[in-house]
């Protein structure tokens, strides 16, 4: 019943901002209202989420703008928030009120790294959590300052300092589920029924701060950069049982391993291709010493990489396809390499694009799929299909896609 | 014997005369020269700004139409280009940078929140479905660097034929038809590497200040081999504008107010 009720309270909104012109908010604003539709063949439920966004700026003098993303979504899923509405950015921004330097405050985004996918040097907003291969994450703003100086025109230093470190944002109740079916049996096996999990986080204490030098070459862009923070993702510190009237609570500490990372990114032509644009991310990562239950989680440095080319044909066939050495979710030795391909097709005198993105994995020859159809049915609206699935199984490197397996719709208006 | 001296005095002087005129005539003029007119009679402005509308229409005649803003800059015959589309929603904010004839060309999109360096050959793919490829928008067709030579003089008409010495291009020769009366270029035809002629520009409506110079306010390129057609028309234009030196960097591509 709630999420009905919010979902027509999305549509409502929707339709009072549809109907009244800009101006009357005093400021630019572009809409995005988007459904999502999804059905998870593993879970045999069909899932809703509507989104409202809001992109606006307002300027305050020519050089000085204040800008945002307002988002305001109601979903169904398992795990997800019913509904949130607040600013996914919202920050001052300024150009060349000091000479020669921009800066950005507030919540921002800030996106490191030439690749378009799963970059290693993008690490100062988290993603939604989960990997998903049917469309495009966007990141989650946190609070923080950058600024860009500009020596000439070809090259920039930045530096990024954020207060405090912007998790995933991972459900509660998806972390005790988890570790609930993690350490449960375990656990009965020595006699103790695990019946609850309580969870507890160590805060990350020190600021997270980066620097990186950009210098345009005749024929590529490159930059070199250094970022001290954290893992954004929870590690497990300690677990402890306590009983309780039941049976056994399982406490869970939760931390976030401090990381630093140096990072090469360039993009430009890609040599002997006509054509083609390559793209790649290095990263040496050096992560905190990190152990759980007598388990070395994290200890020695370790490397990082995708390297990518775009190309599109005379057909119009566009084709971003490149290799990737740990994805984002494996971490120091469990790193491997994958190889991934983007593939969309623009038909002629036809509203409809195919696509297919695929991620192969070189160690177990795993695979996920996503096979999808894009529908442009006007100016402003859109819609797509999707069809996710993975070759391989459940325990395979790519197994964590196996619960995305399913058929996914959305429909895109713009306003 | 005075009238006969003074009857070829005043032949000699009429001959000279109309030699002069003939040599002062359109007709004697050479290529370079041409352009070289064509040249002068632009307004003379180290940038300028434009506001236009370009209708995109395909074979079936469905259009669809964008709005643009675009500044423009030429330094020692390079031209440096800032574009931003403002309309439809789906496009809207994407910013193109092209510095130096090319040389450099960046893409901004808003979803990415980063600029995209876009690689040289790459130049020749269209740029957001227009029938402009990036390479068209930057490239200087008047550069002194390409050797030209008059084909043809017409009525209304000077033929121009361009070759441009660059194997990096899409195109291995130009024809400019260059309006005798107010000398500005008011078609071009554009030959592939094969020869087969690919797309044609054509000036519809341009505007003569006071000075004589023309700023073009219609513009139609067509492509003859898909059979698309852009239109764009000018809607405002300036020239001289106070912009900063950083302007034309990308530094300025995610700026939401240009």
């Amino acid at each position: 019943m709630k999420f009905k009720q919010y979902f027509s309270a999305v549509f409502f909104l929707t339709s009072i901002m549809a109907n009244y012109s800009i101006p009357a908010f005093a400021f630019d604003a572009s809409q995005q209202l988007l459904y999502e539709g999804s059905y998870a063949i593993s879970k045999g439920k069909l899932d809703h989420t509507l989104t409202l966004n809001i992109d606006y700026f307002q300027e305050i003098s020519d050089d000085i703008f204040l800008q945002g993303d307002l988002v305001i979504r109601t979903t169904s899923k398992e795990y997800g928030q019913p509904f949130i509405a607040g600013p996914n950015e919202l920050y001052l921004s300024t150009y060349d009120i000091v000479e020669n330097l921009d800066l950005k405050a507030g919540k921002i985004i800030t996106r490191w790294g030439a690749a378009d996918l799963f970059s290693p040097l993008d690490n100062f907003n988290p993603m939604p959590p989960g990997m998903t291969l049917s469309k495009k994450q966007g990141k989650l703003g946190a609070l923080g300052i950058s600024a860009s100086y500009y020596m000439n025109d070809l090259t920039y230093l930045q530096a990024v300092l954020m207060p405090e470190l912007k998790t995933t944002p991972y459900p509660v109740q998806y972390l005790k589920d988890s570790y609930l079916a993690q350490y449960q049996t375990i656990y009965q096996a020595q006699g103790l029924n695990i019946n609850t999990v309580e969870l507890a986080y160590q805060s990350a204490e020190n600021v997270i701060w980066g620097i990186r030098l950009n210098h345009s070459f005749p024929s590529f862009d490159a930059a070199i950069s250094y970022y001290r923070g954290y893992f954004m993702d929870p590690f497990p510190v300690s677990l402890t049982t306590t009983p309780n009237l039941l049976g056994t609570t399982l406490e869970v500490i939760l931390g976030f391993p401090v990381k630093q990372v140096l990072g090469l990114e360039f993009q430009g032509e890609f040599p002997g291709i006509e054509g083609a644009t390559l793209r790649g991310d290095f990263a040496y990562i050096i992560p905190e010493s990190w152990e759980f239950l007598n388990n070395q989680i994290l200890e020695n440095p370790y490397f990082q990489a995708v390297i990518s080319a775009d190309y599109t044909t005379d057909s119009n066939l566009y084709l971003n396809s490149g290799f990737i050495y740990g994805l984002p979710f494996e971490k120091g030795k469990n790193c491997s390499p994958f190889l991934y391909l983007n593939a969309k097709q623009e038909l002629e005198n036809c509203d409809f694009t195919p696509s297919y993105v695929g991620i192969l994995s070189l160690n177990d020859m795993s695979m996920g799929n996503a096979i999808g159809l894009d529908y442009q049915i006007s100016e402003n609206v859109a819609a797509s299909l999707s069809y996710v699935f993975l070759l391989g199984d459940s325990e395979s490197k790519l197994g964590i896609l196996e619960s995305s397996r399913g058929i996914y719709f959305s429909l895109e208006w713009l306003f | 014997m005075n009238f006969k001296k003074y009857s070829m005095t005043i032949m000699v002087l009429c001959i000279i005369t109309i030699s002069l005129n003939f040599a002062g005539s359109t007709g004697q003029l050479t290529a370079d020269e041409i352009i070289d007119r064509v040249k002068e009679n632009q307004v003379d402005s180290k940038n300028s700004k434009t506001q236009a509308e370009m209708i995109l229409s395909d074979k079936n005649g469905i259009t669809e139409t964008r709005e643009i803003i675009m500044f423009e800059k030429d330094e020692n015959d390079k031209i440096t280009m800032l574009m931003r589309f403002l309309s439809p929603k789906s496009v809207e904010g994407v910013t193109l940078l092209s510095i130096e004839n090319g040389d450099k060309i960046y893409l901004h999109m808003p979803a990415y929140q980063k600029p995209r360096r876009i690689a040289g050959s790459s130049k020749q793919e269209n740029f957001m479905g227009t029938d402009f490829s990036y390479e068209d928008i930057s490239m200087d067709y008047q550069s002194e660097e390409y050797q030209k030579s008059l084909l043809e003089e017409t009525a209304e008409h000077f033929l121009i034929e361009v070759l441009p010495d660059d194997k990096d291009l899409a195109y291995n020769k130009f024809l400019l038809y260059v309006q005798k009366e107010q000398f500005y270029v008011e078609k071009v035809e554009f030959y592939d590497l094969d020869g087969q002629l690919t797309k044609t520009l054509e000036i519809k409506e341009v505007k003569i200040d006071d000075e004589g110079k023309f700023t073009p306010m219609k513009i139609e390129l067509n492509n003859l081999l898909d059979n698309h057609q852009t239109k764009m028309n000018i809607k405002e234009i300036e020239y001289n504008l106070e912009l900063s030196s950083g302007f034309f960097t990308i530094r300025t591509l995610p700026k939401p107010s240009l």
